[in-house]
């Protein structure tokens, strides 16, 4: 049986080192596989999260041999063992021990979104979507929450634009993030996969919300430089960019930088169902 | 590369990796290297073919030879750098038929028909969200390849001047549907020609035929359509800005919008597979007709 040395970072916020741990290699077996056999054969007290092992409850999420992707997806066929495997924690998140990481900032992201507001049912009580208008927001609905598109965007990653959000949307942003080194405050960019939540809001056809502000002034769209990282990374398969963050930011641009737009509004008045904003209590947070 | 035993996790607020550090193993350079290269070799090329301000067309002398000086047009083909030719003295393209060069300029300024109009097909692929993300990576390194350390601290994205004027992409996008209407018209013409197939001159009169050359302009009018038309501002103005194409009939009647985005979006798909063939389809056919200009090729007539 063929055997695979792994050198699997252990630590936490006050430090830490790789450290060698072998595996038995067999037939079929994924990355998340190797860290149980590792657990029990050599290192109990390693930490990792995960739930499904079957890529849908996105805990399991690392960085393996540099490459941001979710260890019980990622088969041990699929990476050369001649060389020891690289397996450390998401670089952009906080780290609280070994593989797990602190990423309840991106909840805090997610609680600035409104969530969905319909507009007023059909005459007989119901509402009515055609098929083709769900196909195109189910694409974001597949999102399981496992923060690699977040780990990898630079913006987070090198840039650490990991602002505070409550400030943020206060609009009073003078929070550092915990463990920084006081300069000035980090800007928030929401990040790719709270671009395709509004998106998936956005494009809805019974919604009547508009979160082109939120996008453009708190989750600061404009900061993407769309190269795509996100996409790449993606175990959904999501199109982020092409499909979401693309479509919204020219979406911004009608609202906010286009001037023609600007002076067909203002000739013609609104045609969308922004005007008749209206919140329906059928919908809790 | 260096090693991920640079990784820093003791903070909220992480380090900053220095540029090119990856725990990454694969050769992610490649990618943003032949990007630069090609994206180089493009401008080059076309910077030069531009200020040539010459061999954009075929032309013949009295004796029947390929020659630049001479008067005849020899094969109705453009080259896509010079079209619409805005002024050109004896090219019967050319809209006005003079020399609009002013004579002040020092011989060695750049100024063709050529740069008179490449600025909007130019800052159409320079706006494009394709080509944004291709610089950016490879001329940038803003980040050179994903999860890969970059070179600088600072960051504005698109917020600030003076990238926040990538927004202003649909105006080229506008002028881009246009050149393809104008590239698409040369194209037919390149069907019209002023000699028969032995290559005698019909005296002012014209014949339908085909040579290499007219190949080459429709397939670079189709490549440069399947690029345009999957433009994401061309997706969005077409039907992507809808949130509701059942709106305000029912759900059994959508609006065409619908069917023009889903037409958008097949070309969108590929869009960065266009970009790379239709920037090369453009250069190539200037090449041809170049060649065939300056008498090192000879052009086929097939029909
Ligand atoms: S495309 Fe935008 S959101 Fe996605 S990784 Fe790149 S910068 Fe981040
Ligand atoms: S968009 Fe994709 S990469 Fe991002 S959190 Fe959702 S599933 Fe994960
Ligand atoms: S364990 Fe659920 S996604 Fe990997
Ligand atoms: S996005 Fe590429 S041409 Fe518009």
């Amino acid at each position: 049986m063929p055997q695979a040395t792994f050198k699997v970072y252990r630590g936490d916020r006050s430090g830490g080192e790789f450290k060698d741990y072998s595996a038995d290699i067999s037939e079929g077996m994924v990355v998340l596989d190797a860290i149980h056999q590792i657990q029990a054969t050599q290192a109990p007290d390693l930490a990792c999260r995960w739930n499904c092992k079957a890529g849908k409850c996105g805990s399991c999420s690392a960085e393996i041999n540099g490459k941001p992707r979710l260890m019980c997806m990622t088969r041990m066929e699929t990476i050369p063992i001649d060389q020891p495997v690289t397996i450390q924690p998401v670089k952009t998140f906080p780290l609280i021990k070994d593989l797990v990481t602190d990423v309840s900032w991106n909840y805090k992201i997610n609680k600035m979104i409104p969530p969905f507001r319909p507009k007023p049912p059909e005459a007989d009580g119901t509402w009515r979507m055609a098929q083709e208008e769900v196909d195109r927001v189910q694409e974001f609905r597949k999102c399981i929450e496992c923060f690699l598109c977040q780990d990898v965007c630079h913006i987070l990653r090198d840039h650490h634009m990991l602002g505070d959000p409550e400030a943020a949307a206060a609009g009073t942003a003078t929070g550092t993030a915990p463990g920084a080194e006081t300069e000035a405050p980090p800007e928030t960019f929401g990040g790719p996969r709270f671009m395709i939540r509004v998106a998936s809001l956005e494009m809805h056809p019974l919604d009547t919300d508009d979160r082109l502000p939120l996008l453009k002034d708190k989750l600061n769209i404009g900061l993407c430089n769309i190269t795509k990282c996100c996409t790449e990374v993606c175990p959904e398969h999501i199109k982020i960019t092409d499909n979401g963050i693309i479509p919204l930011k020219e979406r911004v641009v009608d609202e906010f930088y286009d001037p023609v737009m600007w002076l067909w509004r203002k000739i013609f008045g609104r045609k969308d169902e922004r005007k008749t904003l209206q919140q329906l209590p059928v919908v809790a947070k | 590369m260096s090693q991920a035993g640079t990784l820093d996790q003791t903070g909220g607020r992480q380090s900053q990796d220095g540029f090119g550090v990856t725990a990454r193993r694969d050769a992610w350079w490649v990618g943003p290297a032949f990007t630069a290269i090609g994206l180089s070799a493009f401008l080059i090329y076309g910077t030069w073919a531009a200020w040539q301000s010459s061999h954009f067309e075929i032309r013949k002398n009295v004796a029947g030879k390929v020659d630049w000086k001479g008067t005849q047009e020899a094969a109705p083909y453009l080259s896509p750098f010079y079209s619409p030719l805005i002024y050109d003295p004896q090219s019967h393209h050319a809209i006005i038929k003079g020399d609009l060069r002013p004579s002040w300029l020092p011989g060695w300024f750049p100024f063709s028909a050529a740069f008179l109009i490449l600025a909007f097909p130019g800052l159409f692929r320079f706006t494009c969200y394709y080509y944004r993300k291709a610089y950016y990576r490879a001329m940038w390194a803003d980040p050179p390849a994903c999860a890969v350390g970059e070179p600088r601290k600072s960051y504005w994205g698109e917020n600030r001047w003076p990238l926040i004027l990538q927004n202003s992409h649909r105006y080229f996008m506008y002028f881009a549907v246009l050149f393809l209407v104008i590239l698409g018209w040369d194209a037919l013409k390149a069907f019209w020609w002023p000699t028969d197939r032995a290559g005698n001159f019909l005296d002012g009169g014209h014949q339908l035929g085909i040579g290499l050359g007219t190949l080459i302009m429709v397939a670079n009018v189709c490549l440069l359509a399947g690029f345009t038309f999957g433009c994401n501002s061309f997706r969005h103005l077409v039907g992507g800005r809808l949130d509701c194409f059942s709106c305000p009939n029912n759900i059994a009647k959508l609006r065409p919008s619908y069917k023009l985005w889903r037409f958008s979006t097949l070309f969108n798909e590929n869009h960065m597979q266009w970009a790379w063939l239709s920037l090369f389809s453009v250069g190539f056919t200037d090449v041809y007709i170049r060649m065939c200009a300056l008498g090192i090729w000879t052009d086929l007539r097939i029909l």
